[in-house]
């Protein structure tokens, strides 16, 4: 304190009360997080137990009763955004594959609708990867991209809101479980890894994928970034290896892997001279 | 909407139209939506309360809603939302605290923070005062947190907050007072320290 008196108690917690407790104090972390729920949701809502089905989708439930209410449409149209920019990758990566996610999933039980989107370690790694937890099939050939799909903006058709189907009823959703996302994150950035020491760098491509989809800007996509140079240089792809390691220092300077980008990129050329065209 | 949501089950039939309007169909028990809307930053503001530093906020506030989604069938509309979802917030700080205990093995001092995403640090600490009780809420236990931050700084009953944690009800209030003891002592004890500084 700047000045000698001591602020009582009653003060103090007068200022804690004072914190506020609205929305409308925290619209940016709002907005975050509605997004990344949208992602960390959707799996679930999408293809978990639907909720009493003869309710008919009673029109748009309105997004919230906030004060003001300018949180609101914000966020449901953060929300929105990101959800359909979800799915677009999703079911175009299925495309590519020739097998989209939820026909994937109708064709199989779906007993595992309440796992989390990540499937816990055991499940991710390479040659699992028919686990129906997860959402990706693994790229057949060679030709398919290593690069997640373009994030397209999609011209929302969608009325408002997250998802939010019952998916409550039993709910293995323990916190352990669950993990924080960011325990995800490094799930799959460990799978990648694993893979890569392995001498199986295609393998690694599926969770870096995952992941570039998931949390582009996740607190790992640093790592994530430097660990794709490293796979693209090991499947011989360098002219994307070397294209990302641009983006790649360009975006993180001062990066503590960037060593490790640049004497990846610096093998490279000592392999081929330069890099070269891409086909 | 296209009114087709009322397809049964996952079919093989679900087309992508359909798993969209799925996605955005009320749900039964609260409305998750108006729940976040509303008490956002009710539960960000418990989580700083219960301890998690800002840098941590918002990945667990994200936790916290996430629970509350898949358990939104259990909130029972005609109750107040915020007991609810302190019991959340409180098992969520609490396991980040197990998971997190490496970190911050001397509580005295809150982390340093770097305000590099507009965190919401700019609000919580805006004054001196809310600095020192924060800091001074740090002190307390994880059991007499919990009870203070309830009962002085939320407004929760003490009989709903026992209900809630399914602990006896004498235990809240000897818990609480032990909590404003400490906390009243721990101020003290810092608002020396700062002014010494």
């Amino acid at each position: 304190m700047t000045n000698r008196e001591q602020p009582s108690v009653d003060e103090l917690l007068a200022a804690l009360r004072s914190v506020p407790s609205d929305g409308q104090a925290y619209v940016d972390s709002a907005t975050r997080v509605q997004a990344r729920l949208a992602i960390s949701t959707a799996p679930l809502a999408v293809l978990g137990t639907p909720p009493a089905a003869s309710s008919p989708p009673a029109a748009v439930s309105p997004l919230s009763p906030l004060p003001a209410a300018s949180l609101a449409p914000r966020v449901a149209s953060a929300s929105k955004a990101v959800v359909l920019a979800w799915l677009v990758p999703v079911f175009a990566a299925g495309v590519v594959t020739g097998l989209g996610t939820a026909h994937f999933r109708a064709q199989n039980p779906p007993v595992n609708e309440r796992v989390p989107w990540v499937a816990p370690r055991a499940s991710v790694v390479p040659n699992a990867v028919t686990e129906p937890v997860l959402e990706l099939e693994a790229p057949r050939s060679n030709d398919s991209p290593p690069t997640p799909a373009p994030r397209t903006k999609v011209p929302s058709a969608a009325s408002s809101g997250t998802a939010s189907s019952g998916t409550a009823s039993s709910s293995a959703a323990s916190s352990s479980e669950l993990g924080s996302s960011l325990a995800a994150e490094q799930r799959l950035l460990d799978t990648a890894r694993t893979s890569l020491a392995h001498g199986e760098a295609e393998a690694a491509l599926l969770p870096l994928e995952q992941h570039a989809t998931h949390f582009p800007n996740g607190a790992l996509a640093e790592e994530r970034e430097a660990l794709s140079v490293r796979v693209l240089a090991a499947l011989g792809r360098n002219a994307e290896a070397a294209a990302r390691a641009t983006r790649f220092m360009r975006r993180f300077p001062n990066s503590l892997f960037a060593p490790v980008v640049r004497s990846t990129l610096e093998s490279i050329s000592g392999r081929n001279g330069a890099p070269e065209p891409k086909p | 909407m296209d009114g087709s949501g009322d397809a049964p089950q996952i079919s093989t039939s679900m087309s992508k139209s359909e798993a969209v309007a799925r996605m955005v169909a009320p749900a039964p028990g609260g409305d998750f939506d108006a729940i976040f809307g509303a008490e956002f930053g009710y539960v960000m503001r418990t989580l700083r309360f219960l301890g998690v530093p800002v840098s941590d906020l918002e990945d667990l506030t994200h936790d916290v809603f996430l629970h509350v989604f898949r358990h939104i069938a259990e909130y029972d509309p005609a109750r107040p939302a915020r007991p609810w979802l302190f019991v959340f917030a409180l098992r969520t700080a609490r396991d980040f605290r197990v998971r997190a205990r490496h970190r911050y093995l001397s509580s005295d001092e809150l982390p340093e923070v770097s305000d590099q995403r507009s965190l919401p640090d700019a609000i919580l600490m805006r004054s001196q005062a809310q600095a020192l009780a924060l800091r001074a809420l740090e002190t307390l236990s994880e059991e007499e947190r919990a009870v203070f931050v309830a009962l002085e700084l939320d407004e929760l009953s003490a009989p709903e907050l026992s209900e809630r944690l399914e602990v006896p009800l004498n235990t809240v209030y000897s818990r609480l007072r032990r909590a404003r003891e400490n906390f009243a002592n721990a101020a003290r004890r810092l608002a020396l320290q700062e002014s010494y500084r």
